[in-house]
């Protein structure tokens, strides 16, 4: 009887062991290289003045700011900031700093390498694109060497959100100085350190001593380094998957044909996350007919959204408003909710016909870096012309593009925006008249209202409300068409584990992730 | 000979000078702006897109900008790039040897085939020869690069796994090594040419077949190889040398969409980066460096002229 007791335990052990065997996979392996393939060039490895993706692709691996998004649930995580208060009037954050974070050349992160970071992407001679987020900044003092607080010249909702990503990665102090030219060399505190750059290939080695764990102690990152190779042509980026000779590819190079493809050769896990970033068509909203309300609502009521999922997608795409469906915590409306979202191409005549006399001739300017924008520009053409518009697509080369975007230089345009966490970032530099991208040239005094309440109200039940009336008024208003969220894919070889793809398209899993050999 | 050398020296900075200036006047007519492409997509603050335009000279009219530069190159400065700050004379002695061992490599191969497909397709009398030789530069000639150097891809890198796909070693590293990783590339870039090669060679074997001096040769006794190779080859080379300098120029300038599909890092992506980021000082130099091989290729192949024909003479 005894005996039969001890066998059953045993039994109930090994089953145990068994099963936590199953449900983690194989333990990770230390150790072993992996090699990401990318299709744009890596200019610039400085993570205030970059703006190519492809260098925040390589950013996310070597600098680390106070907080860290959750690349799955998109929370904020604490990160170098261990912890934090907000003050009462929503001006005073301070940050208590995790002792034990070190830089790549081994010095302490400390409080006035904050200090010195915000300071450096505020000062006009660095020239940083990041500067915008960080205007309502009045002061950073370093309290103690663990302790900062920044002190802000109006309340900012989201400005913990921004505190997030390379972008605002903590450097040194004196970090000119000491990595002389920071385009091309690098010194922050993330789990890889650069150890060779090109722009056409750049190799990361593990930072030895980097903080964070896994949930069984073991210090991360896994693997030895991390390998960016530059492959312009996606049809080349692709073989290189399958030949073996690149371990993950992400975004950029896996559209949604390529993802169905690759899904069905063995050996390649293909990954999907719902994208932040929306197709949008632009609508220069002072131009006429366009600054007639009823056109701009004609052109959303003949818009199918849906068939352009279906079409340029293969359905894998959402329909959407003005905020992002993975939100859910913003309560994104539903598109039956919104005003002018259901196609209604009867409603959309009746009223191209009240604004306009005969057909509206309108050019439409597809980004060339977006091959799926020629696309929707070619369905929405044939969408719109029952409804009494007459669209001809006008093809350009990026930088004609941009120089166009910039200046206002169009009717419609169709292109991809990049999405964020927070509704304010989302929204507001493009549809706000102040906007820094506004290029729409859109103004409307109700919306400019509830876009800086949302912006200063930090009661969160408060915002949600906020922007629940916010979406209704875009959807109203038109200042252009929010179209599709489509996925975003990643396809890796399946000795790759650990990398989970975020929405974001964030390389920060790779500190977690390993080679089976 | 040696005036005639100086003369056509001589040509190149004019030639230079006035493709520089073609160059020049084209990338500023055409729309766009550096320095916003330089700070991105959605950085639009007035005072940085102003502070990044003096820094590059970019808020002074264009001949203005022009002679600057003309000075600088008069120096020997070529300047820094627009877009990654980096010196331009170490961003083409990066790309500048992959380029021109590609370009080698594949006229050696376009040389290699095309040759001895013409002879033979130009002195066979059978039809299918012919045919299978007019088929062979039919195809050659009319297949895009970007699509022969797909399928190359996926059959002989995917499939069979015979060739890597990225790494590209040094030739100075590991020659053998470095020759069979180009050779798809190469290969890619030699087919149309070796095309071309091949036509030339067979119109102009055929021509010179029914010359007195090859019944002549053949009257002597000359064994029919003796004779191609000594006769008909060596008279019927001089088109198919001036076509090869074509070729050769044509390479060196013209390998873009291969470097493009086999991801190498050379002088025409190089080049094509920088139009599509109008990076205006890069460009200029990549075009001068282009125009002056071409040149120089050129002068080699009229030089070759004289070693080839004695007929032939510069005075």
């Amino acid at each position: 009887m005894r005996i039969h007791v001890v066998t059953v335990l045993l039994a109930g052990v090994l089953a145990l062991l068994a099963s936590t065997g199953g449900t983690q996979g194989v333990r990770p392996q230390p150790g072993g290289v992996i090699r990401v393939g990318i299709t744009q060039e890596i200019l610039n490895l400085d993570p205030h003045v970059a703006t190519a993706f492809s260098s925040f692709q390589v950013l996310d691996l070597v600098y680390e700011s106070l907080l860290r998004l959750n690349p799955q649930t998109l929370r904020l995580e604490p990160n170098l900031a261990e912890s934090w208060t907000v003050s009462p009037d929503g001006l005073t954050y301070t940050f208590r700093l995790r002792r034990g974070a070190t830089f790549h050349d081994g010095s302490q992160v400390d409080a006035t390498d904050v200090k010195y970071t915000i300071d450096r992407i505020l000062d006009p001679a660095t020239k940083s694109p990041q500067a915008s987020f960080l205007e309502p900044v009045r002061e950073v003092t370093a309290v103690d060497p663990f302790t900062v607080r920044i002190t802000l010249k109006r309340p900012y909702a989201p400005f913990l959100s921004i505190l997030t990503g390379p972008g605002r990665g903590i450097v040194p102090v004196n970090f000119e100085e000491k990595v002389r030219d920071p385009r091309i060399q690098t010194l922050g505190s993330g789990p890889y350190r650069l150890e060779r750059f090109s722009t056409s290939a750049v190799r990361l080695v593990r930072h030895d001593r980097y903080w964070r764990r896994d949930g069984g102690g073991v210090r991360l990152p896994y693997a030895d380094a991390v390998e960016f190779r530059v492959i312009p042509d996606p049809a080349t980026l692709r073989a290189a998957l399958r030949a073996g000779e690149v371990d993950l590819i992400v975004g950029f190079g896996v559209d949604v044909s390529a993802a169905q493809a690759l899904s069905t050769v063995s050996g390649i896990r293909v990954q999907s996350a719902p994208d932040l970033a929306y197709s949008l068509v632009g609508i220069q909203n002072e131009r006429a007919p366009l600054n007639d309300l009823r056109v701009r609502q004609a052109l959303s009521l003949a818009v199918d959204r849906a068939a352009i999922a279906r079409v340029v997608y293969s359905g894998r795409a959402a329909v959407a408003g003005p905020i992002p469906p993975t939100l859910e915590e913003w309560q994104p409306l539903p598109p039956a909710r919104l005003p002018n979202y259901t196609p209604n191409l009867a409603r959309a005549r009746q009223l191209v016909q009240q604004a306009a006399q005969g057909r509206v001739a309108l050019r439409v300017m597809p980004i060339p870096t977006v091959p799926e924008a020629l696309q929707i520009a070619q369905v929405l053409r044939e969408q719109v012309a029952p409804a009494g518009f007459a669209v001809e697509i006008e093809q350009v080369d990026f930088a004609t593009f941009l120089a166009r975007w910039r200046s206002s230089q169009f009717d419609l345009f169709v292109s991809l925006n990049g999405g964020s966490i927070d509704p304010d970032l989302h929204l507001y530099r493009h549809i706000h008249s102040t906007g820094s991208t506004n290029v729409f040239k859109f103004r409307d005094a109700t919306v400019d209202a509830l876009l800086d309440q949302g912006r200063s109200t930090l009661d969160v039940a408060r915002r949600v409300r906020i922007y629940r009336d916010l979406q209704v008024q875009i959807a109203e208003k038109v200042p252009f068409l929010f179209l599709n969220y489509a996925d975003v894919f990643a396809a890796s070889r399946t000795q790759l584990r650990g990398f989970v793809l975020s929405s974001t398209r964030s390389m920060a899993p790779l500190a977690e992730s390993w080679l089976v050999r | 000979m040696q005036r005639y050398l100086a003369q056509r020296l001589w040509q190149l900075p004019l030639v230079l000078l006035s493709v520089s200036a073609v160059v020049f006047s084209v990338m500023h007519l055409i729309p766009g702006d550096p320095a916003q492409l330089l700070l991105g997509f959605e950085n639009t603050d007035p005072v940085q897109l102003a502070r990044v335009r003096r820094e590059f000279g970019l808020d002074r009219p264009i001949p203005v900008q022009y002679a600057i530069w003309l000075g600088r190159i008069l120096r020997g400065e070529l300047g820094t790039s627009v877009r990654t700050g980096r010196p331009i004379a170490q961003v083409i002695a990066e790309a500048l040897p992959f380029t021109l061992e590609l370009a080698l490599y594949a006229l050696v191969l376009a040389v290699a085939i095309g040759i001895p497909l013409g002879v033979w397709a130009g002195t066979e009398r059978s039809r299918s020869v012919d045919m299978a030789s007019q088929a062979f530069v039919l195809l050659g000639l009319s297949l895009p690069s970007f699509w022969v150097g797909t399928v190359l891809i996926l059959v002989f890198s995917v499939r069979l796994r015979w060739f890597p796909i990225l790494s590209y070693p040094r030739l100075v590293d590991d020659p053998l090594q470095n020759l069979w990783s180009l050779l798809l590339p190469a290969l890619t870039l030699a087919v149309p040419n070796a095309a071309a090669i091949a036509r030339m060679v067979r119109a102009s074997m055929r021509a010179v077949r029914s010359e007195e001096y090859i019944r002549v040769a053949y009257a002597k006794g000359l064994t029919s190889q003796a004779v191609v190779r000594r006769h008909m080859l060596r008279n019927a080379l001089v088109p198919v040398v001036t076509l090869i300098g074509i070729v050769a120029g044509y390479l060196l300038g013209g390998s873009v969409v291969v470097e493009q599909v086999f991801a190498i890092p050379g002088l025409g992506r190089t080049g094509l980066q920088a139009i599509v980021q109008r990076d205006y000082p890069l460009l200029q130099a990549v075009v001068l460096l282009v125009t002056t091989l071409f040149v120089l290729t050129n002068l080699a192949v009229d030089l070759v002229y004289v070693l080839l024909d004695p007929r032939i003479r510069y005075a």
